[in-house]
């Protein structure tokens, strides 16, 4: 039973990484029915922002007291922010009215840049982020141990997550969002500024794989440029698994995500873990193509 | 009337001209240099077959590599575990008639699995649309891959091996030529306009009674039994064969000529192939920025000219029947 | 008895498209049907071509149930259709948009025609001459190299005809043909329609807005209103009939 327990928290860090990593998929697909094959390698750059800030500001000497971790977390998001905008701005929104299959080579084609552009860049050896966090047991009962780094990433992947959705349901860009995600046509004829509202989305959705960036760095030291495809593979399939373009089924399919590779590894096999993506992928396409939290769409003839 | 008289023995002329060449290359012609003229025709095969699919049939397949990995493996294993039997029971015959007609025999075996492992991915691919379907595809493909991946039997993580050397220049381009002259004329037949039906408008196709269905799976077995024949002359020329050979990268270079020549253009296929098999060659030395550049390539080709290089049109001027479309 | 629907029913979600709609059709007969927008006319055409399939009720052709087939098989067995927003194979010519009209009438196969077998040469060649013929009766055989997406809108409503007509339908459902058309185009189209009807001895669904057109092609009308019939007849009935009156300008 403590086995099972310890593998549940296990699975819930991870599952948060995902759901973080999800919710950018989910919530640009919404407005704009694209897969962003990118998003994974924004996650990626995450780490890396958030690893060289922390060189830099060790080499500087200076001592940030407690705040050192914020402070990465908050430039990583802002870094990252920027960079999905950037990448909307320049490789999608000139294609808007293009056919579905040049996005998603274009978005194919960022995501490799990204990849070998970072190994260009950072080089492709991994790098080992510092450990700015002890990751000393923060509770134990029962034989179940949670570290301080785990509980760092529940709370604040739940705390983004709340922010989110306050900013989702209540704020004026959150109603826009969701009216954009409707109908583009629609929300243009009540005055909405569309590219706006998906550049927000870009930065909202990028910000969120920074900070899921950061701390799978705090959690797993090593990281590399091509750090980002399999979460963000992983993540991808979750946002489809809850239903791709619903926030809360992104959710859903992390933490799903997450549970379900965590228990296939403690208790089948840990060669399988990567494969289970896809074999996830396959099933929930062909069962239930638009997800468990999502609806289908007629087309009209 | 000396026009006439060419086109009727115009199969001849070019088994001729490709045995020809085929001499030239083995004893004239630096073996790396060979080496990339053969590769550019398996290319050409990869890339006409998956036109099919995406290009003519309108489907988003982005896992090709995996159907050329099951045509790759199959006539391999064929080849590398059965050429000692075959060769003893045919002792009689002449052994290089003997290995040539195994060969031939095994690629075809090759493409059949191919086609096998086509249906098993259309089928299912039936009930998806664009995004949905191009998600599935690469999760077909890179199941493909793992599955390979774990079977010892063909070399497993380790690479499969001692892979007899068959292949050549005459071979490959013989079924290149096959590939291209079978494709375009089925997609340019009335039948065949089928396919374009079906990339054009599925419902008005199903409207004036075409099965979309069945001619989506068609696609996607005929487009991948050609990607197997790709496979075997692959595991041929190169005699090892690693899984590395045929993961989602591969498989989107192949979407990346069709789309560069043109989704459509089954020409502008081919000359894809050929510009997209040379070019990472040519950046050969400077490896690192290879795939950024291919990358930054595939990005401004996509904003600057999407419709590729010859849009939906094919460039042929030995037969005005071929038209647009 | 060409064509029966009893009692169709079709919604989508709360929307009731259709109510316990029911008609019955002639070999030969030209019915019209109008109402006022979103009356669930083309529902009823999606539900005759396989596109919905009702939530209750049967729809015969001859017959023969059509509810669970899909749009393909209720073509072979001989309904063909025309669209309310023309849905033409843009990137294909004039001639080809026909050509694959004949495609499941074809004898020859797919691999005869990869390997350009004589026989299937042959058949090429006869289906181009059919293609030909009926593009002229339309007037259009003239620019049948040119890509559909390239043609006027007026001749692009034709050749959706012409193409529905290809696949040799006993019954020809035709939605709003007249419309984007000036007043000869609509003279022009009547005539076509009678001679069509005439000569391949179909029977044709109109649905049309255009009074003109529609009083003096068919001699029966059903006028439908929130999915449900509210009326049928002749014109001369259905022009002082009450209820259609009120449906189209509302009470006064």
């Amino acid at each position: 039973m403590t086995e099972f327990l310890q593998q549940l928290v296990n699975g819930l860090e991870w599952g948060s990484i995902y759901a973080l990593i999800a919710l950018g998929y989910t919530m640009v697909y919404g407005v704009l029915r694209l897969i962003n094959f990118a998003h994974g390698d924004v996650y990626m750059i995450g780490a890396m922002v958030s690893y060289y800030a922390a060189r830099k500001l060790a080499a500087a000497s200076i001592s940030m007291g407690g705040l050192q971790f914020p402070i990465l977390l908050a430039l990583s998001m802002i870094a990252c922010a920027a960079l999905g905008a950037l990448i909307e701005r320049v490789a999608y929104r000139p294609l808007r009215k293009a056919p579905r299959l040049s996005v998603l080579i274009t978005a194919i084609g960022v995501s490799l840049l990204l990849e070998y552009g970072g190994q260009l860049l950072f080089g492709a050896d991994p790098k080992f982020f510092p450990e700015l966090i002890p990751n000393a047991p923060l509770f134990t009962f029962d034989g179940v141990t949670i570290n301080r780094i785990q509980c760092l990433i529940l709370a604040i992947s739940l705390l983004l997550m709340l922010v989110l959705r306050f900013v989702v349901m209540k704020t004026k860009v959150g109603k826009a969002m969701r009216a954009v995600s409707f109908s583009h046509t629609a929300s243009q004829f009540v005055g909405i500024d569309v590219d706006r509202v998906i550049t927000v989305t870009f930065l909202i959705g990028s910000s969120l794989a920074g900070a899921a960036g950061v701390l799978v760095a705090l959690a797993n030291p090593k990281i590399d440029p091509l750090m980002g495809i399999m979460p963000g593979l992983k993540a991808f399939v979750a946002a489809v698994l809850g239903g791709i373009g619903s926030i809360p089924g992104a959710l859903l399919g992390g933490y799903l995500m997450g549970l379900a590779e965590t228990f296939v590894v403690a208790y089948i096999s840990s060669t399988y873990r990567d494969a289970l993506a896809f074999v996830l992928l396959i099933a929930i396409l062909l069962l239930r193509p638009s997800g468990l939290l999502g609806k289908a769409i007629k087309e009209k003839v | 009337m000396a026009l006439a008289f060419l086109k009727r023995l115009r199969i001849p002329i070019a088994i001729g001209a490709l045995l020809a060449l085929n001499f030239v290359f083995k004893n004239y012609v630096n073996p790396y240099v060979t080496q990339i003229v053969c590769m550019i025709g398996i290319n050409i095969i990869m890339a006409t077959s998956l036109s099919l699919i995406n290009g003519h049939t309108g489907q988003f397949s982005i896992g090709h590599a995996g159907f050329m990995a099951v045509g790759a493996y199959t006539s391999a294993a064929i080849t590398v575990y059965g050429h000692n039997a075959v060769l003893s029971a045919f002792h009689f015959l002449p052994a290089e008639l003997v290995q040539d007609i195994f060969f031939i025999l095994a690629v075809m075996a090759g493409g059949l699995a191919a086609s096998f492992a086509g249906l098993f991915v259309g089928i299912p691919a039936l009930r998806l649309r664009g995004d949905y379907l191009a998600i599935a595809t690469l999760g077909f493909g890179e199941i493909i891959r793992v599955v390979i991946l774990n079977l010892d039997v063909i070399g497993g993580a380790r690479g499969f091996g001692d892979i007899p050397e068959y292949a050549n220049f005459f071979w490959i381009y013989l079924f290149a030529l096959l590939t291209v002259v079978l494709i375009s004329r089925m997609v340019y037949s009335v039948r065949g306009s089928a396919f374009l039906t079906i990339r054009e408008d599925e419902i008005a196709a199903e409207s004036i009674g075409i099965p979309t269905a069945r001619y989506k799976t068609i696609a996607f077995c005929v487009g991948s039994f050609f990607a197997g024949i790709g496979g075997g002359l692959f595991a041929h020329l190169f005699t090892y064969l690693h899984t590395n050979s045929f993961t989602f990268l591969r498989s989107i270079e192949f979407v990346v000529m069709v789309v560069l020549g043109g989704m459509g253009s089954i020409t502008g296929a081919i000359l894809a192939a050929v510009v997209l098999t040379i070019l990472p060659e040519a950046l050969r030395a400077a490896s690192e920025w290879r795939m950024v550049v291919y990358s930054l390539l595939l990005i401004s080709m996509m904003l600057l000219r999407p419709q590729g290089l010859f849009g939906l049109k094919e460039w042929n001027p030995f037969n005005k029947a071929k038209k647009c479309s | 008895m060409l064509l029966e629907v009893e009692n169709c029913s079709l919604s989508f979600g709360g929307v009731k498209a259709l109510t316990a709609f029911g008609m019955a059709l002639q070999e030969g007969e030209l019915l019209g049907i109008i109402g006022p927008n979103g009356a669930g006319k083309t529902t009823l055409f999606n539900a005759l071509t396989g596109v919905y399939q009702p939530d209750a009720g049967d729809l015969r052709l001859s017959g023969e149930s059509l509810v669970g087939r899909s749009s393909h098989e209720i073509n072979e067995l001989g309904i063909a259709r025309t669209f309310q927003n023309v849905r033409l194979f843009q990137n294909l010519t004039v001639e080809d948009n026909v050509l694959v009209g004949f495609h499941h009438q074809m004898k020859t196969s797919l691999i005869a025609a990869g390997l350009q077998l004589p026989a299937s040469a042959k058949e090429e060649e006869d289906l181009r001459r059919k293609a030909i013929e009926l593009l002229d009766l339309f007037g259009l055989s003239g620019r049948r190299e040119e890509l559909a997406k390239n043609l006027p809108y007026g001749d692009q409503r034709k050749l959706e005809i012409v193409r529905a007509l290809a696949t040799g339908p006993k019954l020809l459902l035709l939605d709003e043909p007249a419309a984007g058309m000036n007043a000869t185009e609509k003279n022009d189209l009547v005539g076509l329609i009678r001679q069509v009807r005439d000569r391949f001895k179909l029977a044709v669904i109109l649905i049309e807005h255009d009074m003109s057109v529609v009083m003096t092609l068919c001699p029966r009308l059903i006028v439908l209103d929130y999915g449900v019939v509210i009326a049928t007849g002749t014109p001369e009935e259905i022009r002082k009939n009450p209820k259609v009156i009120e449906a189209y300008l509302g009470k006064a």
